[in-house]
C-alpha cells in the first residue's frame, strides 16, 4: 500500500470501527435459551457412557472365572453340586484345569487371570476419576 | 467478579444449562455483527445466530479449549453465515435486488447517511471480505484469530484483510464523492 493510500485508508478506519457493530435484537437471547434441548435429550447434560473395553474385558474374565470355578466345582464332585466340608477354590481351579489337560502352568494361569482383571478394574476406576475432572 | 468462559462451560457440561444464558449474553452481539455483515440481512441473521449458539451448545462436549471461547463460536457463526450467503446467491438471480437488501436492514430513523453509505459498502463486498472487515473492525482481534476464524494462515489473513480494506477504501469513495459527502 502507497503512503497516500496508507492515509486514505486511515480515513476511513474511525468511520468504520464506529458504524460496523450491530446489537443482536433483544428477543434473541430468549429465543434461543427456548430452543435448547431440555434435560431430558440435552447430550451435554447427559453424557451417554459407551461400552468401555477394559471394565467389559475385567467382568468378562471375572464372568470366566466363575464358570470355571462352577465347572470345576462340579467335576470335583462327581457332578454335583453339593458343597464339600473344605472346599478351596484354588484347588478346585487347579484340578479343572488338570482335568482339561492343558499342559500349560495353571497356577500361574489362573493367577495371570485374575491379576489381569484386577489391573484392568483398578485402570477403569482411574479412568473414571480422571475424566469427572476432564475439560471437554 | 467475572467468571471465566471455561468456567461456565464446565458448568454447562455438569448440567446447569442457565449458565449458558450468560455466554449468549456476552457473545450475541459480535455474533450478530458477523452474520448480519456477511449475510446482509437482519432477520437471516438472526437464524444463524441461533442456529450457530445451538449448534455450540449440542458440541460443548467436544470442545477441548484449544483456542478460546469465542474464537470457537465466531468460527461457527462465520461457517454458518458463509453458506447461508452462498445459498441465497445461487437463489437470487438479480445483483441490484442484494444490494437493497444491505440498505433495509435497519430503520432509517438509526442510521445516519454515512452509516447507510458503510452498510452500503461492507453489502457490495463479497462475503469473506465482508467477514474479515467484520473481524478486522469489530474488536482488537490477533491475525492468528482472525485466521482459525477464517480458516486462513496468519499471513494469508494479513493479505486478505488488505486487499478487503483496500477494495472497501474504493468503494467507500466512490459512493462518499457520488453523494457529496467528505469522511
Amino acid at each position: 500500500m502507497s503512503k497516500k493510500e496508507h492515509i486514505e485508508m486511515e480515513q476511513w478506519d474511525d468511520l468504520l470501527k464506529s458504524s460496523i457493530r450491530k446489537n443482536a435484537p433483544s428477543h434473541l437471547e430468549d429465543g434461543i435459551m427456548d430452543k435448547l434441548p431440555t434435560a431430558a435429550n440435552s447430550n451435554v447434560k447427559i453424557k451417554r457412557r459407551s461400552l468401555n473395553l477394559p471394565l467389559l474385558f475385567a467382568g468378562g474374565i471375572s464372568v470366566l472365572t466363575a464358570i470355571l470355578w462352577l465347572i470345576s466345582f462340579s467335576t470335583t464332585s462327581d457332578y454335583s453340586f453339593t458343597i464339600p466340608d473344605q472346599f478351596d477354590f484354588t484347588d478346585s481351579l487347579l484340578s479343572f484345569f488338570q482335568h482339561i489337560d492343558l499342559g500349560l502352568d495353571v497356577s500361574v494361569l489362573s493367577f495371570a487371570m485374575l491379576a489381569i482383571a484386577g489391573l484392568f478394574t483398578i485402570d477403569y476406576i482411574f479412568q473414571s476419576l480422571y475424566r469427572k475432572k476432564r475439560f471437554y | 467478579m467475572i467468571i471465566s468462559d471455561q468456567e461456565i462451560i464446565e458448568k454447562i457440561c455438569s448440567g446447569d444449562n442457565e449458565a449458558f444464558r450468560i455466554l449468549i449474553k456476552r457473545y450475541q452481539n459480535f455474533a450478530f455483527t458477523i452474520a448480519v455483515r456477511v449475510t446482509g440481512d437482519a432477520m437471516e441473521a438472526e437464524e444463524v445466530v441461533q442456529d450457530s449458539f445451538l449448534k455450540a451448545h449440542q458440541s460443548l462436549l467436544k470442545f477441548r479449549g484449544d483456542s478460546k471461547f469465542s474464537t470457537w463460536l465466531y468460527r461457527i457463526v462465520m461457517n454458518f453465515s458463509l453458506s447461508r450467503k452462498r445459498k441465497n446467491i445461487l437463489s437470487t438471480t438479480s445483483l441490484e435486488l442484494q444490494h437493497l437488501e444491505f440498505e433495509d436492514f435497519l430503520p432509517d430513523s438509526e442510521k445516519s447517511e454515512k452509516e447507510i453509505l458503510v452498510n452500503q459498502a461492507i453489502g457490495m463486498l463479497n462475503p469473506k471480505d465482508a467477514g474479515i472487515i467484520t473481524l478486522y473492525y469489530m474488536d482488537e482481534m490477533s491475525l492468528e484469530e482472525i485466521g482459525v476464524i477464517m480458516d486462513l494462515s496468519p499471513s494469508n489473513a494479513k493479505v486478505s484483510i488488505f486487499r478487503a480494506r483496500k477494495r472497501l477504501g474504493q468503494i467507500l469513495k466512490e459512493l462518499f464523492e457520488k453523494k457529496g459527502l467528505h469522511v
